[in-house]
């Protein structure tokens, strides 16, 4: 996991939704910006061009992204992560993807979700995928989505993350213990002495530590 | 040149640089100094000493700016000023470099005022890992959240106090590499008692024996959020507290009068014109007259009229409420009267100073102006009874040099020199 850091970190703080998004009439293109130099644009994933345009394209982006093929999918999600803006309508269209069995596009769409939204139901489902996706890398990509890529959460937003990967310690999957304690290692530095391959019992005075550190966390909230 | 930060993968290109140029003044190894900056004088710093980006991510997308500023100051008469753009890709970055420590005693001094709380904004000190959650990375972490300042300690964002806009704090920080933990203290300006003094904090990611290298003052790293603006003054790092502690007398108040005096005199060498504004207290406002604007969407328009900016101050007086738009309007009169003594014409120009001066007595530049321009006029003893109501500003170099316009224009240097005199 923590070979595929990407992006540029100053440090690394940083239910599925089908909306029938499909079903919706495109919404009217931000003013100035022609929808077909913005298609083209996220196809080739030029970010700076579309950053140029300003925050305003985006409903037109999820509505793009909505429409395409699993291929052009996985571009536009890439161009949702590179700009990093907020957005209802990426969130919405990026969550409609979350369990695609296409690996390209599971992996784009679960580094971008963090980085256009700051719902709650994204961390949710990011641990949901982390814990039980039946397929390893899906759920080693989902906590490094979570480590690294929730980057418009507050720290009250965050203890909902804190608290879904020390619960993640106690998993019965060994990989899952693993990419939890790295998640939590890349976000605050620390291991608590918890070793994820040690038996229960002795797992569990660590798992302690951690709670009594969510337990000081939430306090200062 | 001072060296790319490394953990930028996407940094192809080294943009804006100001290393080297006049910004500030670096000493490194000089006795337990590692490192200082008053941002005062025009010395060339040496290598790997401090670099500056505009945008450190250099996405050349990036719109911040990190510039030096005379607007406010703790010592000296200079600052330096970080913008940050929310949605810019970037973000803007001051960084500065020392010899790593990994024993011993650290003291990080520096003073930080910010116009707008609830804008984030990051400071930080840290090792060759850089600014990672990890041994050798982040050791120490400032921040304001939501109008709060925190620091970061055991992997924690711990509240300390609301800031407050256009307020200097002096922050002290003593720090223990060994035991990777530190002594906070943070005083208010006007205020002798500290408003955190706290002691033996775990540093930021409970790690003993971590490096540091380097100090940081950015906006928002992470979610590209923040349209900060904030100033940074008399920045110290040092192995000795002694080195690392300034007094915070005044700050603001604690310039360099003669250097001011002369700048301010070449200004009116030519014809008598409008001074420089260095605060928002200067045209009246008040630490709560700012929150005010700041509510109502205003306080960037207004930092750019106070900057200088040839906005129309008349668009934000109609959006303006109470007092604020009185000051605005105010405002707007002593820019009107400005431009007219800039042309030449102190008789139009008396009339909008007069305005202001009436509107907002307690906006002392609005009286100075309307001396200024009756000295123009030749009318020298209203302007002389102009700068009497003004005598509590003797110590400032806009004063002086306003009164000695006045007797010189009227041929009597003794009786200007008479009013910067303390009374007997």
């Amino acid at each position: 996991m923590l070979a595929s850091v990407r992006g540029p970190r100053w440090t690394s703080f940083p239910a599925v939704v089908l909306a029938a998004l499909t079903l919706q009439a495109a919404p009217a293109p931000a003013a100035g910006v022609d929808p077909a130099a913005l298609r083209a644009a996220a196809i080739a994933m030029d970010t700076k061009q579309i950053q140029a345009m300003g925050p305003a394209v985006m409903p037109s982006l999820a509505h793009f992204y909505s429409t395409s093929s699993d291929e052009d999918k996985a571009k536009v999600a890439a161009v949702f992560y590179q700009l990093g803006w907020k957005s209802p309508e990426a969130k919405r269209a990026l969550m409609a993807d979350i369990r695609t069995q296409d690996q390209t596009l599971r992996l784009r769409v679960q580094w971008a979700l963090g980085r256009v939204s700051d719902d709650p139901d994204v961390v949710d489902a990011l641990l949901e995928n982390m814990q039980h996706d039946p397929v390893p890398l899906f759920r080693d990509k989902a906590a490094c989505a979570l480590a690294y890529d929730q980057i418009h959460l507050a720290p009250a937003q965050k203890l909902r993350l804190f608290e879904g990967l020390i619960d993640a310690l106690d998993s019965e999957t060994l990989q899952v213990r693993q990419i939890a304690l790295q998640a939590l290692q890349i976000l605050t530095g620390q291991s608590k002495g918890f070793l994820p391959g040690e038996e229960p019992g002795t797992r569990r005075a660590a798992v302690l530590e951690w709670k009594r550190w969510l337990a000081e966390y939430r306090s200062n909230l | 040149m001072a060296r790319r930060v490394p953990l930028e993968p996407l940094a192809a290109a080294l943009v804006a640089v100001l290393v080297a140029a006049p910004a500030a003044r670096a000493a490194t190894g000089s006795g337990s100094v590692l490192a200082s900056y008053s941002f005062d004088d025009t010395v060339d710093t040496g290598p790997d000493t401090f670099a500056i980006w505009q945008g450190a991510r250099h996405t050349a997308t990036g719109q911040g700016r990190v510039s030096l500023s005379t607007r406010f100051h703790v010592s000296g008469y200079r600052s330096v000023e970080l913008g940050d753009v929310a949605g810019d890709g970037d973000f803007p970055e001051l960084q500065g470099y020392f010899p790593a420590r990994t024993t011993g005693r650290l003291f990080f001094h520096f003073s930080f005022l910010t116009t707008d709380p609830k804008e984030e904004l990051n400071v930080a000190l840290a090792g060759p890992r850089f600014f990672q959650m990890e041994k050798d990375g982040i050791s120490f972490w400032l921040a304001t959240r939501e109008g709060q300042l925190v620091h970061v300690s055991d992997s924690i964002p711990k509240k300390l106090f609301p800031v407050e806009a256009f307020v200097w704090y002096a922050v002290d920080l003593a720090y223990d590499l060994e035991a990777g933990t530190y002594a906070l203290t943070i005083y208010r300006e006007g205020q002798d008692a500290p408003l955190v003094a706290l002691r033996k904090q775990p540093n930021t990611v409970r790690q003993p024996g971590s490096a540091i290298d380097k100090f940081s003052f950015v906006g928002s790293p992470y979610g590209d959020r923040s349209n900060v603006v904030y100033y940074v003054d008399d920045v110290v790092i040092g192995t000795d507290a002694s080195v690392a502690t300034r007094p915070f007398v005044a700050p603001g108040r604690r310039k360099l009068f003669i250097d001011l005096f002369h700048d301010y005199q070449k200004l009116l060498l030519e014809r008598p014109r409008c001074l420089p504004l260095s605060g928002p207290e200067d045209v009246g406002f008040t630490a709560a007259d700012l929150a005010g604007l700041a509510r109502e969407g205003l306080l960037d328009a207004v930092e750019r009229l106070l900057a200088g900016e040839k906005l129309d101050a008349r668009a934000f007086v109609r959006r303006g409420e109470g007092r604020s738009r009185t000051v605005l309007e105010a405002l707007g009169d002593w820019t009107a009267g400005c431009e007219a003594l800039a042309a030449g014409d102190p008789a139009r120009a008396l009339p909008r100073f007069e305005s202001a001066a009436a509107a907002v007595p307690e906006g002392r530049i609005f009286s100075l102006s309307a001396a200024l321009a009756l000295a123009g006029l030749k009318r020298f003893a209203e302007a002389d009874e102009r700068l009497a109501l003004l005598s509590d500003w003797r110590d400032d170099p806009r004063y002086a040099v306003a009164a000695a316009f006045v007797g010189i224009a009227r041929g009597d240097l003794d009786r200007a020199e008479l009013w910067l005199r303390d009374p007997a």
